[in-house]
C-alpha cells in the first residue's frame, strides 16, 4: 500500500465535509451589506436552524416522544409559554439547487416567531416550524412528504414545491389526509381532492392578464409571446377564449425559444397592438424580452408573468413599466399600513435581510392559515382529520397583504382557495399596486376540462 | 479551383451557391422575412460563436472538450454582477478542516466568510478586471489541478472532469448568489440603430464586433506567433514539439487561461442583454458545441462563422414558422443544435482531430470476481442487509433504498455501454424518459396491464436507443459524447415536451401505481410487513428483486463471450475487428442492452413518482447519472451499486443526512468536487478504490498470518531430530 494513500483518503474525506461547511459560511457578517446575495445567504441561516433542530424532534416524535416538549422548551425560552406543547407546522421548502425559494422558510420562521412573541403562539401553545428542505428533484419532495405523513404531531404542511414537485408531494399528503397548503401551479393541483392552494397558479395566470388589461388598461388587441415550454402549452387554448370573453383580441402568438437575444421575435410582433403579453419560463428571458421591447421601441402596455418580478430584475430597472401578477402585496411600496406592519415583523423577527420579494408574501399567509386551522382543528387536541376539515371550509379576508381567501374554491376547482392575484406595475425599480387585486372567475376555465 | 474538387464537393459547392443566390433574391423581395432575421440572428449568433471559440481554444491546447465552459462564464459573470451591484467579492470555497467535527457535533467552531466586502458598488472597469482575473485563476486551476494530471488519461476521464467542473461551479453560483436571474447595467451603448428599416440594439453590434475581433486575434495568434505555432505543433505531435524546446505544459496553461477569460468576458458582455441564471450559459453550450464541432474544434473562423449561422438560421426558421402556418410544430428550432451536431459528426464522417500526444490509455478495470463461496456469503449478507433496509428499517431508509435501487439500474446502463464498450453516452435519462412516458401512455392511458405495458415501455427505450446509437458506428470518444447529448436533447424536445397521447397531459405525466393480478405494489400501497408508514416495503422489495436480477445479468454478461468481445472493442476497435469481432454489432448490442436498463429504470421512476414532468429526464439529469456512475465505478457492477447509494435521496444520502450532516443543498457541489477528484486520481471510482484497499488489506493479513505460521514452523525443528 502506498504510504500516501491513507492520507489521500483522509484528505479527500475532510475536503468533502470542508466544502459543505465552506459553502455554508458565515452569512451574518456579510449579509447587511449584500442585498444581492441576501436572498440566499440570510435564508440559509434561519432555514438551517429550524431544519437542524426540528428534524430531530420530528424523528424523536416517532422514537422518543416524551423527551420532545422538554427539549424544545429549553431551546426557545424567551418566546413562548414553556409549559404548553408546541403546535407544529410542517414546511416543504424548495431551497436547494436551481429553483430555490429561500425566502419561504425565512419568512415563515419570522412569522412563527412573531406569533409566539406577540400572540402567545396559537391558542396558548407555541408554534414550531418543522422545515424539510427539498431541491429540484421530485424524490426530495417525496421524502419530505413522507416525513410529514409519518409524523404524528404535524397536522398541517405548507407545501412550497414548485410545478410538478408540488403535485408529487401534494398528492402524497392529500391521500394521507394531511392538511396541505399548496403552491399550486398546474391544473391538476386544483382538481385533486384534498389539495388546497393559496396561489392562483397557471390557471389564474391564464385569466388575470386579460381581466386586468381590459379593466385597468383598456386593452383591446394583444400580441402574445409564449415561451416554448411544456408547462405553459396546456393553457394556450384558454388564453384566446378568455381574451375574447374579456373583449381582447389576441391577433398573433409568437413562440419564444431559448435564443439569448429576443429582439428578432419581438420585432416580428405587431407594435400597433394595445398590449404585449409575455408568458416566459425563465428569469433570463425576461431581461432579454425587456431589452427586445426597448430596442423596437414598443409604446403600448407590457405584461409579464411572475418570473419577471424577482427582486433583482425589478431593482435592475430592466422591467420598468411592466405589469405582472404576484400573490401578495407584501413587496409593494404603496400598500400602506398593512405593508408597514409586514416589514416591521420581518425586520424584528427575520432580520434586515429577509425580503418580501418572490414567494415571501405567500409564505407569511400560509403561516396565518396554518395557525388558524390548527386552532380551529382543536389546538393541542387537533388531529389530521379535524385540521383538514377546518381547511376545507376555511375563509378569511384580513390576512396581511392578501386578498380574501376561502376553501373550497369554485366547483370543480376545489383547490383554488385564492383566485385573486395582485397585478403590480414596476416603476423606477420598485413594485407598485395602484389597481389592487384582480378578482377572477375560475369557472371560465371549465371548458378546458373537456 | 472547382476542377480540383471531388464530385461530391462540387455538388455541395453548387448547392450552397444556389441557396445563397436564392436567399439574396428572397431577401430583396421580402426583406422582413429573409434579411431582417439575419440582423436579429447575429446577436444570438455572436454569443454562440464566442462560446464556441472558447471551446476551440481549450481543445487545441489540451484536447479537452470542456463541458464546464458555460459554468465558468456563469460564475465569472455573477462575480462581476456582485461587484458592480454591491461591491462584494465571493470567497471561493476553501476547506475547513474542522468541518467534520462541526457537522457531527452540530456546533460551529469556525466562522467562514462567504463574501469579502470591497466597499460600495464598484465601477464597471475595475469590476471587469477583477472578474476576468477570477476567470484567469479558474483557468489556471483547471489546467494545473485537473487537466494536466489528465493529459494521458482516457477521453472519458476528461469528459467526466469537465462535467465535474460544470456541476461544481453551477452549484457554487447557487450557493453564493441564489438561483434567481440577475440583470446588470449595459456595458456597451444600447440605443437602437436602424439598419434598412430594422431596429437593432447597438450593443448587439458591439458584441458582434468584439467576437469578430477576438476571432481574428486568435487566428493570428495561432497562425503567426511562436506560441501559436508551437501550440499547433504540439497538437500534431507533442513529443516532437517538446524535443524542439517548446513547453507543452506552458502552452496548455496559457490556453486554459485564455479560454476561461474569454468565457468570462462573453458572459459579462452579454449579461446586460440576456440576463443570467445559474445554468444559462450551460444550456447555451449545446449550440456552441455544434458550432465548434463544425469547425472540427480547430478552426476559430469556422467555429465563429458556424455560431453566427446558427443564430441566423434559428431566426430564419422562427420567421418562416411565423409566416407559414403550414410548417408543422415539431420543435425544429429546439432540435436545431442536434441537427447541426449530427451534420458535423455523422455526415462529414470525421471524428475530432486527435492530439499527437503521448498517451497511455489507463482504462478502468472491468473487474469480474470469481464466484467463490466466500463471495457468495458476502453477496448473501449484502442482500440480507438490503432486504432489512428495504422492508423493516425506518421509513426514510426505505425511501432511500427505493431511490438507490433505481439508481443502480440506471448506473448499470452506463456500466454496459461505457464501462464495458467504452462508448460515452450522455442520453441515459432521455432513454429513461422514453420508458417512463411509455409506461404511462401504454399502462395508465391505454389501460394495458402491467405485463404488457412494461415490456412495451422497455422495448420503446431499446428502439430509440438503437436509433440514437447509429452515430456510434462512425464516431467515438468526446464526439460520441456530444452526439448522444444532442440526441437526448432531441428526444426531450420532440417527445416529452409536446402535449398529446405520448407527451404531457396539462403539463405533467401521470402513472398509476403498478398492479399485477389485482395486487397493487406502489410505494404507498399497503404491505403486510414493516411499520405501516410510507413508503411501504412492497415496492422496495420489487425494486430489490429487479435490481438484484439486473446486477446478476450484467455480471453474467461480463463473463460471457459477448462481454469479452465488448472489452476487446473497448481496448482497441481495430485489433478487435482484426480478430474477427463485429465491432458494429457489438456497439449496437451494448446500446440496446444499455437502453434496456435505462428504460426499465425510467419506468420504475414513473411508478415511484406517480406524477412527473420533463425535467426529471433532461440533459442535466443525464449528466448527473453519468457523474454518479463514474463516481461509483463505471466499469463494475459493484460500482453501479455504489453509485446507486449516492443517487438523489439514495440510501447513502439519507444515512449521511441522518447521522453526519445535511448535505441536501451541497450535494451537487460536493459531487462535482469528488467527480473531479475521481477523474484525476482514481478512474475506477469508489468501488475500485475499495476493492484495491480490500485486496491490500487481505494481502497484508495473509503475510502476517504466513509470517506467524513460518515463525512457528521454524521453532518446531529445534526439538526435532534433523
Amino acid at each position: 500500500m502506498s504510504p500516501k494513500s491513507p492520507w489521500r483518503i483522509l484528505t479527500a474525506v475532510l475536503l468533502a465535509f470542508a466544502l459543505v461547511a465552506a459553502a455554508c459560511g458565515d452569512d451574518e457578517e456579510d449579509a447587511p451589506a449584500a442585498p444581492e446575495p441576501a436572498p440566499a445567504a440570510p435564508a440559509e441561516e434561519p432555514a438551517e436552524e429550524p431544519m437542524d433542530e426540528p428534524e430531530e424532534p420530528a424523528e424523536e416524535a416517532m422514537e422518543e416522544p416524551a423527551e420532545e416538549p422538554a427539549e424544545e422548551a429549553m431551546e426557545e425560552p424567551a418566546e413562548e409559554p414553556m409549559e404548553m406543547a408546541p403546535l407544529k407546522i410542517g414546511l416543504i421548502a424548495q431551497v436547494e439547487e436551481l429553483m430555490a425559494f429561500p425566502e419561504v422558510p425565512a419568512v415563515a420562521q419570522a412569522y412563527v416567531d412573531y406569533f409566539n412573541a406577540e400572540h402567545g403562539g396559537a391558542d396558548g401553545h407555541p408554534l414550531e416550524l418543522v422545515v424539510c428542505g427539498a431541491g429540484d428533484v421530485p424524490e426530495s419532495h417525496i421524502a419530505c412528504a413522507n416525513e410529514f405523513v409519518n409524523a404524528d404531531d404535524v397536522h398541517v404542511v405548507i407545501n412550497g414545491g414548485f410545478l410538478s414537485n408540488s403535485i408529487v408531494s401534494g398528492t402524497i399528503l392529500a391521500e394521507a389526509g394531511k392538511a396541505n397548503l399548496g403552491l399550486g401551479n398546474d391544473f391538476i393541483d386544483y382538481l385533486t381532492p384534498n389539495l388546497y392552494n393559496f396561489d392562483p397558479g397557471l390557471p389564474g395566470l391564464a385569466q388575470v392578464f386579460f381581466v386586468f388589461a381590459k379593466a385597468q388598461r383598456d386593452v383591446s388587441t394583444m400580441s402574445l409571446f409564449l415561451a416554448d415550454d411544456p408547462a405553459i402549452a396546456p393553457f394556450e387554448p384558454a388564453l384566446y377564449d378568455i381574451g375574447e370573453s374579456n373583449g381582447i383580441t389576441i391577433n398573433e402568438t409568437i413562440y419564444l425559444g431559448f435564443e439569448p437575444d429576443l429582439t428578432g421575435p419581438v420585432s416580428a410582433a405587431d407594435a400597433s397592438n394595445d398590449g404585449w403579453l409575455f408568458v416566459l419560463a425563465d428569469g433570463a428571458q425576461c431581461t432579454a424580452a425587456a431589452n427586445g421591447a426597448a430596442t423596437v421601441g414598443y409604446g403600448g402596455h407590457i405584461f409579464g408573468n411572475d418570473l419577471c418580478l424577482s427582486q433583482d430584475l425589478v431593482e435592475s430597472g430592466a422591467v420598468d413599466g411592466w405589469s405582472g401578477p404576484i400573490v401578495s402585496s407584501a413587496p409593494t411600496i404603496d400598500g400602506g399600513a398593512e405593508i408597514d406592519e409586514i416589514n416591521r415583523i420581518l425586520d424584528t423577527y427575520g432580520g434586515a435581510d429577509v425580503q418580501t420579494a418572490g414567494l415571501a408574501g405567500w409564505a407569511l399567509a400560509q403561516v396565518f392559515i396554518a395557525r388558524d386551522i390548527l386552532i380551529a382543528g382543536g389546538g393541542a387536541d387537533a388531529n389530521d382529520e379535524s385540521v383538514l376539515a377546518a381547511l376545507s371550509t376555511y375563509s378569511r379576508s384580513d390576512i396581511p397583504g392578501y386578498p380574501e381567501v376561502s376553501c373550497p374554491g369554485p366547483d370543480p376547482w376545489a383547490g383554488a382557495c385564492n383566485t385573486s392575484p395582485l397585478m403590480v406595475t414596476i416603476a423606477d425599480g420598485q413594485m407598485t399596486a395602484p389597481d389592487g387585486f384582480t378578482f377572477l372567475d375560475f369557472s371560465e376555465l371549465n371548458f378546458l376540462l373537456g | 479551383m472547382i476542377a480540383r474538387l471531388s464530385p461530391a464537393e462540387r455538388i455541395g459547392t453548387v448547392a450552397v451557391g444556389a441557396i445563397a443566390l436564392a436567399w439574396i433574391v428572397a431577401a430583396i423581395a421580402r426583406r422582413d422575412m429573409f434579411f431582417d432575421p439575419v440582423l436579429f440572428g447575429l446577436g444570438s449568433g455572436a454569443i454562440i460563436a464566442a462560446l464556441a471559440i472558447g471551446l476551440v481554444v481549450a481543445f487545441r491546447a489540451s484536447g479537452v472538450i470542456n463541458f464546464g465552459h458555460g459554468a465558468i462564464a456563469t460564475y465569472v459573470t455573477y462575480v462581476y454582477v456582485s461587484l458592480v451591484g454591491t461591491g462584494q467579492y465571493p470567497v471561493p470555497p476553501l476547506p475547513n478542516p474542522l468541518a467534520p467535527i462541526e457537522g457531527i457535533a452540530g456546533v460551529e467552531i469556525v466562522d467562514f466568510p462567504t463574501f469579502i466586502d470591497l466597499g460600495d458598488s464598484m465601477g464597471k472597469a475595475p469590476a471587469l478586471l477583477i472578474a476576468l482575473a477570477t476567470a484567469a485563476a479558474l483557468g489556471l486551476v483547471a489546467h494545473f489541478a485537473i487537466f494536466r494530471p489528465l493529459r494521458y488519461a482516457p477521453v472519458l476521464a476528461k469528459v467526466i472532469a469537465s462535467v465535474g467542473i460544470m456541476l461544481f461551479l453551477q452549484a457554487a453560483v447557487v450557493l453564493r448568489f441564489g438561483a434567481r436571474a440577475k440583470a446588470t447595467e449595459p456595458i456597451f451603448p444600447n440605443d437602437p440603430v436602424d439598419i434598412l428599416g430594422a431596429r437593432v440594439g447597438q450593443d448587439r453590434l458591439w458584441v458582434l464586433g468584439t467576437v469578430v475581433v477576438i476571432t481574428v486575434a486568435l487566428w493570428m495568434l495561432f497562425r503567426y506567433t511562436r506560441f501559436g505555432i508551437a501550440t499547433r505543433a504540439g497538437a500534431e505531435n507533442e513529443r516532437f514539439t517538446t524535443l524542439l524546446g517548446f513547453n507543452a505544459d506552458f502552452q496548455a496553461g496559457i490556453s486554459w487561461v485564455m479560454a476561461s477569460v474569454l468565457a468570462g468576458l462573453v458572459g459579462i458582455l452579454v449579461a446586460p442583454i440576456t440576463g443570467v441564471t445559474p445554468n444559462f450559459f450551460t444550456v447555451l453550450l449545446i449550440s456552441s458545441l455544434g458550432a465548434a464541432l463544425l469547425g472540427r474544434m480547430s478552426s476559430f473562423v469556422i467555429a465563429a462563422a458556424a455560431g453566427l449561422m446558427l443564430g441566423i438560421v434559428d431566426q430564419e426558421l422562427f420567421r418562416l414558422e411565423l409566416e407559414w402556418g403550414w410548417i408543422p410544430d415539431i420543435g425544429i428550432r429546439r432540435a436545431l443544435p442536434f441537427v447541426v451536431i449530427a451534420l458535423a459528426m455523422v455526415i462529414r464522417g470525421e471524428s475530432l482531430p486527435s492530439r499527437g500526444a503521448l498517451t497511455v490509455e489507463r482504462l478502468p478495470e472491468a473487474y469480474s470476481p470469481r464466484i467463490t463461496r466466500g463471495r457468495l456469503i458476502g453477496y448473501g449478507a449484502l442482500i440480507a442487509v438490503a432486504f432489512w433496509l428495504t422492508v423493516f428499517a425506518p421509513f426514510q431508509y426505505r425511501g432511500g433504498m427505493q431511490n438507490s435501487m433505481i439508481g443502480v439500474i440506471l448506473a448499470l446502463s452506463l456500466v454496459v455501454v461505457t464501462g464495458y464498450v467504452g462508448q460515452i453516452s450522455l442520453m441515459q435519462m432521455a432513454l429513461a424518459g422514453i420508458g417512463a412516458f411509455s409506461v404511462a401512455s401504454f399502462g395508465t392511458q391505454a389501460g394495458m396491464p402491467l405485463f404488457i405495458s412494461l415490456p412495451l415501455a422497455v422495448a420503446s427505450g431499446v428502439g430509440f436507443g438503437l436509433i440514437a446509437a447509429i452515430p456510434s458506428l462512425r464516431t467515438r470518444g468526446a464526439s460520441l459524447a456530444i452526439v448522444t447529448l444532442a440526441s437526448g436533447l432531441a428526444m426531450g424536445e420532440i417527445f416529452f415536451s409536446r402535449p398529446g397521447w405520448f407527451g404531457l397531459d396539462r403539463g405533467v405525466k401521470t402513472t398509476d401505481p403498478p398492479t399485477l393480478f389485482g395486487i397493487e405494489f406502489g410505494p404507498n400501497s399497503d404491505f403486510i410487513l414493516g411499520d405501516g408508514k410510507i413508503p411501504t416495503g412492497g415496492y422496495g422489495l420489487v425494486l430489490l428483486v429487479v435490481g438484484a436480477l439486473c446486477c446478476i445479468s450484467v455480471m453474467r454478461l461480463r463473463r460471457s463471450r459477448l462481454g469479452e468481445q465488448m472489452l476487446a472493442v473497448r481496448a482497441n476497435e481495430r485489433a478487435a475487428a482484426a480478430a474477427g469481432v463485429n465491432v458494429a454489432a457489438i456497439k449496437l448490442s451494448a446500446f440496446a442492452i444499455s437502453s434496456f436498463f435505462a428504460a426499465l429504470g425510467g419506468a420504475l421512476i414513473a411508478f415511484n413518482l406517480g406524477t412527473y414532468g420533463t425535467d426529471t429526464f433532461g440533459i442535466f439529469a443525464s449528466l448527473t447519472v453519468l457523474a454518479f456512475a463514474y463516481l461509483g465505478g463505471i466499469s463494475t457492477v459493484g460500482g453501479a451499486i455504489t453509485a446507486g447509494t449516492l443517487f438523489s435521496e439514495g440510501i447513502g444520502i439519507v444515512v449521511t443526512n441522518e447521522w453526519v450532516i445535511d448535505v441536501g443543498p451541497y450535494t451537487a457541489y460536493v459531487a462535482g468536487f469528488f467527480l473531479i477528484g475521481t477523474a484525476v486520481y482514481n478512474n475506477e471510482g469508489i468501488d475500485g478504490f475499495q476493492r484495491r484497499q480490500f485486496h491490500q488489506l487481505g494481502a497484508w493479513l495473509g503475510r502476517r498470518w504466513r509470517a506467524a505460521r513460518g515463525g512457528a514452523a521454524r521453532r518446531e525443528p529445534e526439538g526435532a531430530d534433523v
